[in-house]
């Protein structure tokens, strides 16, 4: 479990907010040793605007690889 | 490399697409029902599992099934029962303590109210179905048994006196049943004995 921060500028009041993503990994370790590429993933959130109490969307890339899986990823 | 892993690159911000818009209702709705509808699904249960169990006797007593006199015949009624039972113990309110500011403390308190609703509708389904089953397999059972009472036999008897000795009342058996058997085609006989003062009458019944 690791804790990253994502600053988003709001689409519906125009202002930066800081968002708390707790994302989860699965770690896999092959006897082989061999490695596999790192590739790019997209997930796509619902985040509230504190300002409006609304809600938008934000699609941001995070770099995955075979021996190292996102599992989930919750916006605190 | 590591901080390639952490990297997190912001692609696209947007309004809700109406699609997503869309989904997400599905959801806050489906999380809002996950409680009522196990709720309301043994509440339907409780009825029909009680409902069938008037329905199995009216249909045992329609049938005669009664004249098999057999202790399968409460099986159904008592697997009605308690798969009522468990669809009861589903459908009881559960206890449990949460606060409402902590969120995942709600999400734990949901997912153990719907996890043990659920052994008890799983467990009451089972029962409920094999109930049904059962009771299907006994209802088939009316017509063999009704079939065999009106079944017709013909019957060929041969009596062996005591005074013939045991190989010669084996040997004239024997015969007999090759007799019989070369007559019918080996086709549903049933050879019976039947002792008397006088020696024993053997019997073959030809359905």
């Amino acid at each position: 479990m690791r804790n990253e921060k994502l600053e988003i500028k709001c689409p519906l009041c125009s202002k930066s907010h800081t968002y708390n993503l707790e994302i989860s990994r699965t770690i896999i370790r092959y006897f082989c040793g061999t490695y596999g590429p790192w590739y790019d993933k997209e997930f796509t959130r619902l985040f509230s605007c504190p300002v409006k109490g609304e809600k938008f969307q934000a699609t941001f890339i995070l770099s995955e690889s075979r021996e190292n899986l996102i599992d989930s990823i919750e916006i605190k | 490399m590591e901080e390639k892993k952490n990297e997190i690159k912001l692609k696209n911000v947007s309004s809700i697409s109406p699609h997503n818009e869309a989904i997400y209702e599905v959801g806050k709705k489906m999380l809002a029902d996950s409680i009522e509808v196990g709720r309301d699904f043994s509440k339907f249960m409780i009825n029909l599992s009680t409902s069938a169990i008037p329905i199995y006797i009216t249909l045992i007593g329609f049938l005669s099934l009664q004249k098999l006199q057999t202790i399968l015949l409460i099986i159904p009624p008592i697997s009605f029962l308690v798969s009522s039972v468990l669809f009861v113990f589903a459908y009881l309110p559960k206890q449990g303590k949460y606060s409402l500011d902590v969120i995942d403390e709600i999400e734990s308190a949901i997912s153990r109210s719907i996890t043990s609703r659920n052994k008890f509708i799983y467990s009451g389904f089972i029962t409920f179905i094999f109930a049904i089953i059962f009771s299907i397999i006994l209802m088939t059972q009316y017509d063999k048994h009704s079939a065999d009472s009106k079944m017709q036999y013909e019957v060929i008897t041969m009596a062996i006196p005591d005074t013939l000795s045991l190989n010669d009342a084996q040997n004239k058996i024997g015969q007999f049943k090759s007799k019989i058997n070369s007559l019918t085609g080996n086709k549903d006989i049933i050879f019976k004995e039947f002792k008397t003062n006088k020696g024993i009458i053997f019997t073959a019944f030809l359905k």
